[in-house]
């Protein structure tokens, strides 16, 4: 089990869902920034302050968060992708990252952000 | 045009082939259904995941809040229900708009007993999209459980009311709904925060750019939801 302290974005616009990322893994003992639905309110807060590791949902509201995906990757931040789809259609620049299916298994979420933390 | 091409060999009576009769079939239409048909298998398999996920996440804010199996069973059962009318109803607007009157009734009816006296429903006839009528339908049974519970349908002498409208504010149109609860027993703020009233006030604003306000008055519960209408 994780015990990093490091700021986890969540980016996610189903509310059930993101919600349950947030209270899993603060109780997880992880400090949470957001959770945020959209690429515009994801944006803002990277720009207030960089995250340790981010969470993004792919499908946001029918567009795909790949801008910010490629914000975290130009910052060098960490990140995993969720997917309630097979993942099979990733842009080439985002193919090697780790992708998780929905619904989530939270103990495989766990080792994931352990992995991203030491990375 | 996509054609189906076929050569048939005729034979003579030694079984030698003496010619070859070409056919074809135009089947431009029926590989188009099938292209079809991939399509909507596609987006189905997509939406039962979606689905799926929603329910696991709900199973696991009822069991943040829920130390029984009793208070779990009626809270995630009830729950479950909730989303599933959301379900029907979409399909029965053929899965493009939800009437918000129907969706109203189908979350609070069930809720409000055997007389009508109890509960008001005032407002003329508005479609809200699908993912609308998902998220607000799920705050509507968080209202409706929270009223018989505790509120304004807990008591035989207490009420509803609700009522919407269309409104514009700076060029945005807003589908604006009220719930009042009154004749209830006192209404205190809850003391501790469950996943309902965490849900009540933040997954509008989350999920469809909606917003919520609400007011734990003495005499009943008052809330005012507020959603983005594009279309006029």
């Amino acid at each position: 089990m994780s015990s990093t302290k490091t700021p986890i974005l969540i980016v996610e616009d189903e509310f059930l869902i993101a919600m349950d990322l947030h209270d899993e893994l603060s109780a997880r003992g992880h400090e949470i920034v957001g959770p945020v639905g959209t690429i515009e309110e994801a944006m803002l807060l990277i720009e207030q302050r960089t995250p340790g590791i981010a969470i993004l949902d792919i499908n946001l509201k029918g567009a795909p968060s790949f801008p910010v995906a490629q914000t975290l990757a130009d910052r060098g931040v960490p990140f995993l992708f969720l997917s309630g789809n097979d993942a099979s259609n990733l842009p080439e620049g985002f193919r090697d990252r780790p992708i998780l299916a929905k619904p989530i298994n939270f103990d495989v979420l766990s080792s994931q952000i352990s992995a991203l933390a030491k990375s | 045009m996509m054609i189906d091409f076929q050569l048939a060999p005729s034979r003579n009576a030694a079984g030698q082939i003496i010619e070859l009769i070409p056919s074809g079939v135009d089947i431009t239409d029926r590989k188009r259904a099938e292209a079809h048909r991939e399509l909507l298998l596609k987006e189905l398999s997509h939406r039962v995941k979606n689905s799926l996920a929603t329910v696991q996440a709900m199973a696991s804010h009822t069991l943040r809040d829920n130390n029984d199996m009793e208070s779990f069973r009626s809270a995630f059962l009830g729950r479950l229900r909730a989303i599933s009318a959301c379900h029907e109803l979409l399909v029965n607007a053929e899965l493009v708009d939800a009437d918000l009157r129907a969706l109203v009734e189908s979350q609070v009816s069930p809720y409000a007993g055997d007389t009508s006296s109890s509960l008001s429903l005032d407002g003329p006839r508005i479609t809200i999209s699908g993912e609308q009528a998902h998220a607000f339908g799920l705050i509507l049974h968080e209202l409706a459980t929270n009223a018989a519970k505790y509120g304004g349908l807990s008591v035989p002498e207490g009420r509803v009311e609700i009522s919407w409208r269309a409104i514009c504010e700076e060029g945005r149109n807003w589908l604006e709904l009220d719930w009042r609860e009154a004749g209830g027993p006192g209404v205190t703020p809850p003391t501790r925060r469950g996943f309902g009233s965490v849900l009540i006030e933040r997954s509008l604003g989350h999920s469809v750019g909606g917003e919520s306000d609400i007011d734990y008055e003495p005499d009943g519960l008052k809330a005012r939801f507020r959603l983005p209408r594009d279309d006029e």
